[in-house]
């Protein structure tokens, strides 16, 4: 049985808003939420720095306290996407106080599953303004093999690793190695679970210079039986740029893409709409509602 | 270097990227090993990678202070008056200062990483311009950030009530200091900036006053 979710990138001064009564949930997003409970049954909630005082899990929690009360009963289901787990690192990464950090949220909010991106979110402590596709190469699938495992060995629950996203931009490829089989590979030698992100999915294709049915090709390729969750993110295509925008607005490929996977993923059970484009009152912005209720319909196999 | 080094030299230092794009790679210390996985990536890509993230250096904001534009507006103004504004963040990206950016954790905040390459890319009237402004932004960070992730200047002294500088320049000494979630700046007499650098001062009265402000006396 497939649900449907929502997943929400809680940046700092929009998702999450800190005012003289302190830190809460903004009111626009607990309203989309409340309006949108009887259609999304997860809920994934994006972590993102605070601010650049040390790690302390206490300083997130009157956020996401105030979401998870708001909410009551509604998403039941709930999971964490981290962004600071920078699963394909070769340098060494310390990740002793994000991950002590992420279990005390884990531990608190009960998330059922943590994923990221296997990507590089950082590079050598410098920042990126997006994460770089991973170091498609042995050694980078051996680094990667093993930040997985670690991770995953200090978590109380699944680290699902998502497929990398190779928008047009940020997505210097270093290896020669096809992204899909890196993929497949590092979920099995480390034994997790993953996610796949159609548009994440149809950017590595349309970057190789796949066109039409071909975008959908070689899913053989990927881990399909380890298949937890789908991810629908709003992507756009512009002259030969692909690009993964998050605005809510999906390609009619995405959701092809998403009615195959759902058939050949025998173990998936979440299907997840990533930033919804919400605007005032929590409402979704004309442009992308009609993906919201594409996206509904083709969980539901309409 | 290992490939990691190359492609993190690759993103943030344009000087790297054009002896790379010319076939430099055995005189920039690229393994012959790794030629192989090299020999596909994107140029074109790597430029919008790279002009995107040395871009974001200068634009990311943080709280409290806003982004380095911001911090920074004399100095960057200074600076335009002999560079190309548009080479700024490349420049910025591929300089001495920046280099070691991250390389130990905890290191210093991106503020005062682009202070030390301003100081060094402007000439010396400019230097308490420079100084002025990174002081503000640092003290600005502490202000909302406390107790932070990277490692506070060693310009930047501890107080009872937070942290504090003092810049020196043709005027009168500028004081500035987060104090109890609170930033405080304004002239100082030279007595007191000395007092508050250390000296050996016999000033009770003074000393008082500080600590009646929060700072050490």
């Amino acid at each position: 049985m497939m649900h449907a979710g929502v997943g929400l990138d809680m940046q700092w001064g929009s998702g999450f808003v800190s005012g003289v009564d302190g830190d809460r949930a903004s009111d626009d997003v607990v309203a989309f939420l409340l309006a949108h409970a009887g259609s999304f049954r997860h809920l994934f909630v994006s972590w993102q720095p605070k601010g650049r005082q040390r790690l302390d899990a206490r300083d997130y929690f009157p956020a996401f306290d105030d979401l998870f009360e708001r909410l009551g009963p509604h998403y039941p289901l709930r999971a964490l996407h981290h962004t600071a787990l920078n699963l394909g690192a070769m340098e060494p990464y310390e990740r002793g106080a994000i991950l002590d950090l992420t279990c005390a949220l884990v531990e608190r909010y009960r998330f059922a599953w943590v994923n990221e991106d296997v990507g590089l979110w950082s590079l050598h402590g410098k920042p990126l303004p997006y994460p770089l596709p991973p170091y498609l190469t042995t050694a980078g699938l051996r680094a990667a093999i093993a930040s997985t495992r670690q991770v995953q060995a200090a978590l109380p629950v699944p680290l699902l690793v998502e497929f990398p996203g190779f928008s047009w931009g940020m997505s210097p490829v270093v290896g020669r190695m096809h992204a899909y089989d890196f993929f497949r590979v590092l979920a099995e030698e480390a034994d997790v679970q993953v996610t796949l992100d159609t548009g994440h999915l149809l950017s590595y294709q349309w970057m190789r210079g796949l066109r039409g049915e071909d975008l959908l090709s070689e899913l053989e390729r990927l881990p399909l039986a380890r298949c937890f969750e789908i991810h629908l993110s709003g992507c756009e295509v512009e002259g030969e740029a692909f690009h993964d925008r998050h605005h809510g607005v999906l390609l009619p490929e995405q959701l092809e893409l998403l009615r195959r996977l759902m058939r050949s993923c025998p173990n998936a059970r979440a299907c997840t709409y990533e930033d919804p484009a919400i605007r005032s009152g929590g409402r979704v912005t004309e442009e992308s509602a009609p993906s919201v209720t594409a996206f509904l319909g083709a969980v539901a196999g309409l | 270097m290992r490939i990691d080094e190359v492609l993190c030299a690759l993103v943030y230092r344009r000087s790297f990227r054009e002896r790379f794009r010319a076939g430099e790679r055995a005189e920039l210390g690229i393994d012959p090993a790794d030629e192989a996985d090299l020999a596909d990536l994107d140029l074109d890509e790597l430029d919008r990678a790279a002009d995107l993230t040395c871009r974001a250096l200068l634009e990311a904001s943080h709280r409290g202070v806003g982004n380095l534009r911001d911090a920074f507006p004399r100095s960057i103004r200074a600076y335009c008056t002999i560079h190309d504004e548009t080479d700024l963040p490349f420049d910025f990206a591929d300089s001495q200062a920046f280099a070691g950016f991250g390389r130990d954790a905890p290191g210093p905040p991106m503020e005062a990483v682009f202070g030390d390459f301003l100081e060094t890319a402007l000439d010396a009237p400019w230097r308490p311009v420079v100084h002025e402004e990174r002081t503000l932004a640092v003290l600005r960070a502490l202000v909302v950030t406390p107790s932070p992730a990277f490692a506070i200047p060693d310009w930047v002294r501890a107080a009872p009530a937070g942290h504090y500088a003092v810049v020196r320049g043709p005027g009168a000494p500028l004081l500035v200091a987060a104090l109890n979630g609170r930033l405080v700046t304004g002239p100082v007499t030279p007595l007191i900036a000395g007092i508050l650098e250390g000296d050996a001062v016999e000033a009770d009265a003074v000393r008082t006053e500080l600590r009646s402000m929060g700072l050490p006396g």
